[in-house]
């Protein structure tokens, strides 16, 4: 009788939990990313009040080299490129750098959340070419993806670019 | 009368215990494919956890499993997210178990009660997920954005990880390994 009991409590516990997900989520609307080749106006004005909080550092030696917000992401230029089969939108890895100030270096550092993957992945300067993008997701927040960048080595919620 | 549990934990069961936290780093191992849905990796591990936590029917064996498992998984697949939240994950899973176990009856060989250990299980990792991302300062947009997807894949994955584990442990059953001794055939078991 007890077993019983559990096993419906527990099927229940399970449906409230899907259920607290699916209200969190729709009290919580994530933006919507931007189409084209670069994000218009009120889909940045979405994004930036929506995840206003969220930011990506460009360090170097422990120094912080810039701050980007994902509005200002999108505006150092959106581009569209193809990598293992799917379609990525968002700025440049190198041109990101560069607004930065970072002209060279010899690794570069990617640092995200780590909820969802490793949260880290080091690559070689040389081995980012222009294909390597950061994508802005459906979540609002930026993941890495380029033709030298295995899909299951993938960063996403990239909070930190570390230079060396 | 009745006995109190031994608190010393047997070398047979360490071995188990042991063995488990290598079975989720495979299990992890093995699954971590690049196809892009949450939470299937965790098939094997939340299976091995069940089939553990089955035969090494203590208070806190599970958590224990889960500590190995995690360390393991934390020494050889590494995130940045911290050694703290990688073995966490795993130890909240073990924690919900270890909960379960004894409202079942310690009968996760049943098909019921372990795909719902199993969801819940799963589902544990989950919320210690939600709390690194906001301990990492990730805001409530992006943590809600696509958790509902998550979270029912979680739950889903972690029920066929606790179908499986009971599959096993009632073949161990009918093996007559001997940690399994007390407990009925399954076949024989009215469900």
């Amino acid at each position: 009788m007890r077993s019983r009991i559990t096993l419906i409590v527990g099927a229940l516990l399970l449906a409230a939990v899907a259920g607290g997900a699916w209200w969190f989520e729709s009290v919580e609307p994530a933006p919507n990313a931007p189409s084209g080749a670069a994000g218009s106006a009120a889909t940045t004005a979405t994004s930036t009040a929506s995840t206003s909080a969220y930011r990506v550092k460009v360090t170097r030696g422990g120094r912080v080299l810039a701050t980007f917000g994902l509005a200002q992401l999108e505006g150092i230029g959106m581009k569209q490129v193809t990598v293992q089969g799917g379609t990525e939108t968002g700025p440049a890895l190198l041109d990101v750098l560069g607004a930065a100030g970072v002209e060279s270096c010899s690794t570069v550092t990617i640092l995200g959340s780590g909820a969802r993957d490793s949260g880290r992945l080091e690559i070689a300067f040389a081995d980012i070419g222009p294909d390597t993008v950061l994508d802005v997701a459906k979540r609002g927040t930026v993941k890495v993806a380029g033709p030298n960048i295995p899909r299951e080595s993938r960063v996403r919620d990239i909070t930190e670019i570390q230079v060396r | 009368m009745s006995r109190r549990p031994d608190a010393r934990i047997a070398i047979a069961d360490m071995t188990v215990i042991a063995l488990i936290g290598v079975t989720m780093l495979v299990g992890k191992t093995l699954l971590r494919m690049p196809i892009s849905v949450s939470g299937h990796a965790g098939v094997l591990w939340t299976a091995a956890l069940v089939i553990g936590r089955g035969v090494v029917r203590r208070p806190g064996s599970a958590v224990l499993m889960g500590a190995v498992g995690g360390m393991l998984i934390a020494v050889f697949q590494p995130s940045d997210g911290g050694f703290f939240f990688a073995v966490a994950k795993y130890v909240a899973a073990g924690a919900v178990l270890d909960i379960m176990a004894p409202l079942v009856g310690e009968r996760l060989d049943r098909i019921a009660p372990a795909v719902v250990a199993g969801a819940l299980a799963h589902t544990g990792k989950v919320a210690v997920d939600l709390v690194q991302g906001i301990v990492a300062g990730v805001t409530a947009p992006v943590l809600a954005a696509g958790l509902t997807a998550e979270t029912l894949l979680h739950i889903g994955f972690g029920a066929l990880g606790g179908l499986i584990g009971a599959l096993v442990l009632r073949a161990l059953i009918r093996a007559r390994i001997p940690q399994l001794a007390g407990i009925a055939d399954p076949e024989a078991d009215a469900e």
